[in-house]
């Protein structure tokens, strides 16, 4: 087999662009903590999970988007200490809601995308202050937390465009 | 790809939902410990984790050693002439170590250091953004259990929740998971050290009759029977005595630097607890 025929694989056929996405967002949820550590920004939680997952439903791959969400949420319960299925079940449950949406929006352009970035992180943060944050009514959730999770919504919303440029690019779909 | 993907029942995504919430009622109860499949997955992706911060590491170090050793000779001088007067110092320090020595003899402070320490090279963080955990490069391998202790020269650390053959999961102190039984050292005040998911930690239970003030040093009692007594956790930050309150609302800053973290230490314990199969102690 000739690199051109290669080359026609990755265009047409995407046999080798979506297992890089998933390779790519299964390296990012193993190494982001450890490279916001060393870069000494861990007060920001830029998830790029949701961006890679948007950007399967804008390409009409829903069922794809569905087996990512669930298999990186697993791989976040596993490195998080906290109960087996909790990632993997919030990232599933939101993409379902995000996919029942679709037919009336149109995903491919960018503003209903980065929209959808933003209400993907938007939910699982809320869920998550909701349920894992213990005893509400000794402590409300600091403002400073919350205006933390929207610094991190903001620049993972802006970042957004232009993984979609990125991805379009590599995966030839320019 | 794309054919595989083709014939695609619009039931999987509620299987997914499903499965994930039967595994998640099926955690409950059960602790953070890592099941099998757990420690394959640990077991084959905390290599990459190794990989990165090793490789950072070496770049790290590559920086430090070559491009900062600019003006090293000036420096070379001044630090020799520091060293003499160090000398002078350190041999009054030996004095006073020597007579310090004795005195803990005397008052039978030895419990703390007769454990045997095993270093640890922090591989990876939590991946989740919310919890406070790290992973290291030490595993069930090396001797690790579930609820051992982890402390570096600062202080108290964390404890080991999950292990795999050659790495393990610990939970910060500062995580909202963690409660650690502590004392204020000046006046022997007990209280519960608690993670807030942040920079800081609740002395909780801390009754109104309580000597505590700000700068205080907080310890671990040893009660929990799972950190050894008197390892630093803390310094008491603030203070607020509401009178609608049962108790003090006491904020601690940790003694260790989370953000720092690198290496640390596993006190092997003989006794240490196990939440999941007590018939170990």
């Amino acid at each position: 087999m000739g690199i051109r025929t290669y080359l026609k694989l990755w265009k047409e056929d995407d046999v080798f662009f979506y297992p890089l996405i998933w390779l790519t967002c299964g390296l990012f949820v193993i190494l982001r903590r450890s490279i916001n550590h060393l870069v000494g920004i861990e007060w920001l939680d830029i998830d790029l999970i949701p961006v890679f997952l948007i950007y399967l439903i804008a390409k009409d791959q829903n069922f794809m988007a569905g087996c990512l969400a669930f298999f990186m949420g697993m791989l976040t319960d596993v490195f998080a200490p906290c109960q087996l299925g909790l990632f993997a079940f919030l990232y599933s449950a939101i993409i379902l809601g995000i996919n029942r949406t679709r037919q009336f929006l149109d995903f491919n352009n960018i503003k209903t995308s980065v929209l959808f970035v933003a209400i993907f992180l938007l939910a699982k943060w809320s869920f998550l202050m909701i349920i894992i944050r213990p005893s509400p009514l000794r402590e409300i959730t600091p403002l400073i937390s919350i205006v933390l999770v929207f610094i991190s919504v903001l620049i993972t919303s802006m970042i957004t465009p232009f993984m979609f440029y990125f991805l379009n690019l590599v995966g030839g779909k320019e | 790809m794309t054919i595989f993907f083709e014939h695609k029942p619009k039931w999987v995504p509620y299987v997914f939902i499903l499965l994930s919430l039967i595994l998640l009622s099926l955690s409950i109860g059960k602790g953070q410990e890592w099941n099998p499949a757990e420690k394959l997955v640990a077991e084959i992706a905390a290599p990459f984790q190794k990989l990165f911060m090793g490789t950072i590491s070496v770049t790290r170090d590559i920086w430090r050693s070559y491009f900062f050793l600019v003006e090293t000779r000036q420096e070379n001088l001044l630090l020799k002439k520091e060293i003499d007067l160090l000398k002078v110092e350190n041999s009054r320090y030996q004095e006073l170590l020597l007579a310090n020595q004795r005195l803990q003899k005397l008052l039978n402070f030895q419990e703390n250091t007769d454990e045997p320490l095993l270093p640890a090279r922090v591989i990876g963080w939590d991946s989740s953004g919310l919890f406070k955990s790290i992973i290291i490069n030490k595993g069930e391998n090396d001797g690790l259990r579930i609820n051992m202790p982890v402390v570096n020269a600062e202080g108290a650390v964390g404890r080991v929740i999950s292990v795999s053959p050659n790495y393990a999961q610990v939970l910060l102190i500062a995580d909202q998971n963690s409660a650690v039984d502590g004392l204020v050292q000046r006046s022997r005040g007990r209280g519960m050290v608690k993670g807030m998911g942040s920079d800081e930690c609740y002395f909780d239970y801390v009754i109104k009759t309580c000597d505590i003030k700000e700068g205080d040093t907080i310890v671990t009692s040893g009660l929990g029977r799972i950190f050894p007594k008197g390892l630093y956790l803390g310094k008491v930050k603030k203070i607020n005595d509401s009178p609608n309150k049962l108790f003090k609302d006491v904020r601690v800053t940790p003694a260790v630097d989370f953000s720092k973290l690198e290496e640390v230490l596993i006190v092997l314990r003989s006794g240490f607890v196990s939440l999941r199969r007590p018939e170990i102690q």
